[in-house]
């Protein structure tokens, strides 16, 4: 799969769907719980919002602001890129179809002609990675790996979370990662991860921490959890007891499996031990979710996601869990699904990790 | 904000009422509640993301994190703080804003309709990113845009935030230094990128920007070029405590540098430029106020040669925080 044969996809749904010309849009936050239409058809990172033209034929990018024309001209020069700082609307002929509409700031959004929303089609079209993608994921996916061991040799009591978070995106920028969503937080008994706060690291603590860098736009993330200090017996089961969990659902992945069942693998194993009530909301929404330029397809690892796992398909599972003993813990891995399985990406797996202290 | 905003702000963003205690968040109540009530609203939503949010900040001192936030202003009682995340991250975003009343976003359309009430018109802030979604949401029939009015309100610096925004300048000087002194020592652009990030980090920054090019504006730091490059023009920024600093920077050698300097002297006779707080441009100043803080910013070439300068000025007394040595 190359980008081209993804543009070539998008435009045969353009055709299934009766559409002249398609435009893709993003606001410019490239937010790994959210996608970004542009960037996962172009390869580009609008600094602000823009919208990609798309006709059977023709490819044209009109981006904000105005003044980043250098960078796109050199970054996307075949969409013929426009800078603007308020993109204005060429004459588009045809049916319209829209991607990402609801992403626009609304007075852009509105000034734009209407059309048929197409989100879903657009990202089950484009659910495969291409190579190129494959291979930011692993090295972005090194590169998380790295920072976790940033992490554990700065994780002391009296650092704030803040700054420890704030060290490892730098260690993990310094690695080639050009964004970070790190969320970092630590206390005897956390009710959930969550961005990081001047509190100071103190013994005894559990660090939560999800660490998703990416290469090239391309998110990953591993979820881990670290102790500061002596490691209680129960909390050590209790997490392998989450690593159990993760192994089970990553054994699920394989094409032809629904993404529920990757789910379900998790839920009945945790149930099983004891923990059904802990398996739904308000505990979990999900055990996992795609991974790209954003929370893309496959989607969320839940019970209600019947969508079809496809060879290259990139997500993250996660048996991230509250538990009544222990607090909330995370483990996670990033997995490729392969033409006969499952390929866990990160080298090492989540296991609970104790940082002694003297 | 011309800068690619990373994923998840990660510096130290919690609420210090010993900087910014809370009587200046009270003194910020009453006039934006007038200015609703004289824009014919019954109620207000400040809006924020990631990317723009110094109308939120400057309203509730918070910072969204992971998605968009809204401040909600009915026209009497207390005001709500809606953030992107799960409840159990509560904890966390209480931090980081004044306003006691915070909630999770559960369904945006709902959270909105119950923190609202039933006003007959919206006063809306913080728009200029408020995305499709989120405005269909607020299903606001009759609303109408307050920015003008909290844009006024903002711009005229109280003498904390004057403080804050000095705290923020004296930052900007060691990420200047250090920016330059790795360049000098023949680094990358994006190795003397990192450099610069990390001694605004260890000054106390929650937030530093680094953009560098050959020319005019540069693209974001994660993508400067990986070689060293002899001449670059640079924009760094620099949050502190929620308030921004802002410089264009000339590394190496240039032969348009002199003129620069005497163009930035000229500005600053007759001074007007870009507007500075809570946002790093909240936009442009026109002939000066009192309480404002303004950055002044000059470009010259001569042949081939670009040079960029900046001043970053308070208007109380003509008093030039950036850069020292500017007479």
């Amino acid at each position: 799969m190359t980008r081209d044969d993804r543009l070539a996809a998008v435009r045969h749904l353009m055709v299934a769907n009766g559409i002249d010309t398609l435009l893709a849009a993003t606001g410019g936050m490239h937010l790994i719980d959210g996608f970004d239409p542009v960037a996962h058809l172009t390869g580009f990172r609008a600094i602000g919002p823009a919208i990609l033209v798309l006709t059977a034929t023709t490819a044209r990018l009109y981006a904000t602001p105005a003044s980043d024309a250098e960078r796109m001209a050199h970054a996307v020069a075949w969409a013929d890129p426009v800078a603007q700082d308020a993109p204005t609307p060429p004459r588009l002929s045809g049916r319209i179809g829209w991607v990402g509409r609801d992403l626009l700031p609304f007075r852009l959004a509105t000034a734009w002609p209407e059309g048929t929303t197409l989100d879903r089609p657009f990202l089950a079209t484009t659910a495969r990675k291409t190579e190129d993608e494959i291979a930011a994921a692993r090295l972005a996916t090194a590169i998380a790996e790295s920072g976790l061991q940033t992490m554990m040799e700065l994780a002391r009591p009296g650092l704030p979370e803040c700054d420890l978070a704030v060290a490892v995106n730098l260690a993990m920028r310094a690695q080639g990662a050009n964004d970070s969503f790190l969320m970092l937080n630590a206390g005897p008994r956390a009710p959930a991860v969550m961005p990081s706060s001047e509190r100071k690291l103190e013994r005894g603590d559990i660090v939560l921490t999800e660490l998703s860098p990416s290469v090239d736009g391309q998110f990953v993330q591993i979820c881990r959890t670290l102790m500061l200090g002596n490691m209680p017996a129960l909390t050590e089961e209790k997490y392998n007891l989450l690593c159990a969990a993760l192994d089970r659902g990553i054994a699920a992945v394989k094409p032809g499996n629904r993404v529920a069942d990757v789910c379900a693998a998790i839920n009945d194993f945790l149930g099983e031990a004891g923990y059904a009530q802990y398996s739904s909301p308000p505990y979990i929404r999900r055990r996992g979710h795609g991974l790209g330029c954003g929370s893309i397809f496959p989607g969320d690892v839940a019970m209600d996601n019947d969508t079809m796992l496809e060879p290259d398909m990139v997500f993250v599972v996660h048996p991230n869990q509250f538990l009544p003993e222990t607090g909330y813990m995370m483990c996670g891995e990033p997995v490729l699904v392969t033409e006969t399985g499952v390929e866990v990406l990160s080298r090492s797996r989540a296991r609970l990790i104790g940082i002694p202290l003297s | 904000m011309m800068s690619l905003t990373t994923n998840l702000l990660t510096g130290p963003y919690d609420w210090d009422a010993t900087t910014l205690p809370l009587a200046e968040a009270d003194s910020r109540i009453a006039p934006l509640r007038a200015a609703m009530q004289a824009a014919g609203a019954d109620a207000l939503v400040v809006h924020g993301n990631s990317i723009d949010h110094g109308a939120l900040a400057w309203a509730s001192h918070f910072t969204p994190k992971l998605g968009p936030a809204f401040f909600v202003l009915p026209a009497q009682g207390a005001p709500t703080l809606l953030f992107s995340g799960g409840g159990g991250m509560a904890e966390s975003a209480e931090k980081l804003t004044w306003v006691p009343d915070v909630k999770a976003i559960g369904a945006l359309r709902r959270d909105l309709s119950t923190a609202l009430g039933t006003p007959a018109r919206i006063a809306l802030g913080g728009t200029a990113m408020l995305s499709q979604a989120s405005f269909a949401a607020l299903d606001a029939r009759d609303w109408c845009d307050l920015d003008p009015a909290i844009d006024a309100l903002r711009r005229r610096k109280s003498t904390a935030e004057q403080h804050l925004i000095a705290d923020a300048a004296a930052v900007l000087a060691q990420v200047a230094k250090a920016l330059r002194t790795a360049h000098e020592a023949g680094q990358t652009m994006r190795a003397a990128g990192l450099a610069a990030e990390q001694a605004a980090y260890h000054a106390g920054a929650q937030d530093v920007r680094v953009l560098a090019s050959h020319r005019r504006f540069g693209p974001p730091l994660d993508e400067l070029p990986a070689a060293q490059v002899p001449q670059a023009l640079a924009w760094i920024a620099v949050r502190r405590r929620g308030y921004w600093a802002c410089a264009d920077l000339t590394l190496g050698p240039s032969a348009a540098l002199e003129g620069a300097h005497a163009a930035l002297r000229a500005a600053l006779q007759a001074p007007s430029g870009q507007l500075i707080g809570t946002a790093p441009d909240e936009g442009p100043s026109g002939p000066l106020q009192v309480g404002d803080a303004v950055v002044l910013r000059v470009r010259h070439q001569v042949g081939q040669d670009h040079a960029a300068l900046s001043a970053l000025l308070l208007a109380d007394g003509d008093r030039v925080l950036w850069p020292s040595d500017i007479t």
